[in-house]
This record gives structure tokens, sequence and C-alpha cells, in this order.
């Protein structure tokens, strides 16, 4: 059978220009650009054919809220991609959620970092295969 | 780009009934070795994206973010119909029928649906012909 393989993943934003200005600088730590053609009041990144997260404005028009158990979560090439990804959100209006590191929870090769945009959502940056030895 | 995404559930057994035909339908197989009140389905780390169902990390409820919506590409009108219906017999609820929109272009063809825990779903084919839609 086909596997459904294109997805978009849309969260809520109150204030789209926050959000560009959140995720343009963030999404360029991985190497995303905007994606085109975006309809009015979205804006959304991520690989030309593949899937993409995009933001918009509640169709029901009330306010844009986080869901909790939500979270996006973005796959680095190595922990030094992980930082970068956490320090580009915190300077740019973004919170932190849990710094880059291992965590007791998981393997010893998953390093991780957990971020909040700036509606709330709960993003993670994750690099797998881990390495101490290799993160210099 | 995505390596994973997840969201929460107060209520893993009526996930489990909800999702699991969804995820068939759609042709993504159960991730394995998951704690006993997780789901997942898709790709392991190495091989893709996964989608992932589980109680929140804070303790508190899970609760559905508005504006959030999870959008999964269906083969055809037939399919987004099939898992409409899929669906509302499965534990969802109706959130927009299977149609197309003034809103979008005349080729996305489109359903809503709710999940048990109030995530919203969109199942979209986006090359929709009239035509060709028996």
């Amino acid at each position: 059978m086909a596997v459904s393989d294109v997805m978009e993943f849309i969260l809520g934003s109150n204030d789209l220009a926050r959000s560009a200005r959140f995720y343009d600088p963030v999404m360029a730590v991985l190497g995303l650009s905007r994606l085109p053609d975006a309809p009015r009041n979205w804006v959304g990144w991520g690989p030309e054919n593949g899937m993409g997260l995009w933001l918009c404005k509640p169709f029901d028009g009330a306010p844009a809220s986080r869901g909790n158990g939500t979270m996006v979560s973005f796959r680095a090439a190595s922990a030094a991609q992980v930082r970068a990804f956490h320090a580009a959100a915190i300077a740019h209006g973004g919170a932190d959620d849990g710094p880059p590191g291992t965590r007791p929870a998981y393997s010893a090769d998953f390093y991780v970092a957990y971020v909040r945009d700036p509606d709330g959502h709960k993003l993670a940056c994750a690099c797998w295969s881990y390495d101490p030895s290799e993160d210099v | 780009m995505l390596m994973y995404t997840t969201i929460g559930t107060n209520d893993i057994a009526k996930a489990s009934a909800f999702w699991a035909p969804l995820m068939a339908s759609l042709g993504h197989d159960p991730l394995p070795d998951l704690d006993p009140d997780w789901l997942g389905w898709g790709k392991d780390y190495d091989g893709g994206f996964g989608f992932y169902i589980c109680p929140p990390f804070d303790g508190h409820p899970a609760r559905a973010g508005n504006g959030g919506t999870f959008a999964f590409a269906a083969r055809n009108a037939h399919h987004v119909r099939e898992m409409h219906a899929l669906c509302l017999a499965n534990g969802g609820t109706d959130e927009g029928a299977p149609g197309t929109r003034d809103y979008y272009s005349p080729d996305f063809y489109v359903a809503y649906v709710r999940d048990p825990d109030g995530h919203k779903l969109a199942f979209v084919f986006h090359h929709h012909d009239p035509a060709k839609d028996m």
C-alpha cells in the first residue's frame, strides 16, 4: 500500500509577524526556509516536497492556544546544531524549556534541547546518534 | 526536517481504538518497543518521521491547542471519505464533511475530524478532479 508521506503540521499563532521573526532564524539553523505560496495569514517552513510546519490564525477567530502534550521535534545532524537551534530560539523570542544535553529518561546517544515558541508551542531539536567523544 | 511529533492523550485505550485503524488506512506501521502508555506510528529515528501519542510529561491533562491541525495526505477523494467515516466509527467527531472548500482551490478535497482528545485532523487529497471521482 502506498504510504501517505506528506503531512502538514499547523500550529495556531496570535501574531504571525512575531512567529516569522522567531521561526525564520530558528529554521535557518536547520537549513529550512519559508514555503512558497502561503495563503493569506499563513506562514510555513520546510523542504519543498516534504512535510511542512505552518502557523496560522485559528479559523474560529478565538485566540490560538498551545496543546498540552503536543510537541514538534526537528532532526539535527549534530549536538552543535542542537545547541545552535536552542540559542537561536532564545535569541529570537522563544523561551528555554530544557537545555541542550542528554536525558536520563532516554538513551545516552539522544542529545536534545527543548524550547517554547512565542505562542508557547513546545519544540524539540534532537540529534539521536550522539557521541560525546566526537562533540568538541 | 521533522523527526517526530507527539500529541497528548488522556485515555490511551480510546486513543488506540481511534488511531490504529486510521494509521493502518494511511499505510503507517506501528512503532515497536514503546512504553505501554505510548502509541506511535511511522519510522524510527533513522528511517524518517514518527507520530507519537502519549500522556503529557507535566502530569496535567492533555489538551488540544487552538489553531493546531495535523493534516494527512489521502490517495484520492474516496480515501478522504473512507478515513472520515472510519474516524467517526472509532470515537472521533465530525469537524467538517468531505468535500472542497470555497476558501481553498477547487482541487483541494478535504475532511476534518476531532480525535477522542479533541485534536483536529485533516485528510487531504490535493489533486481532486470531480470528473474522476466516482
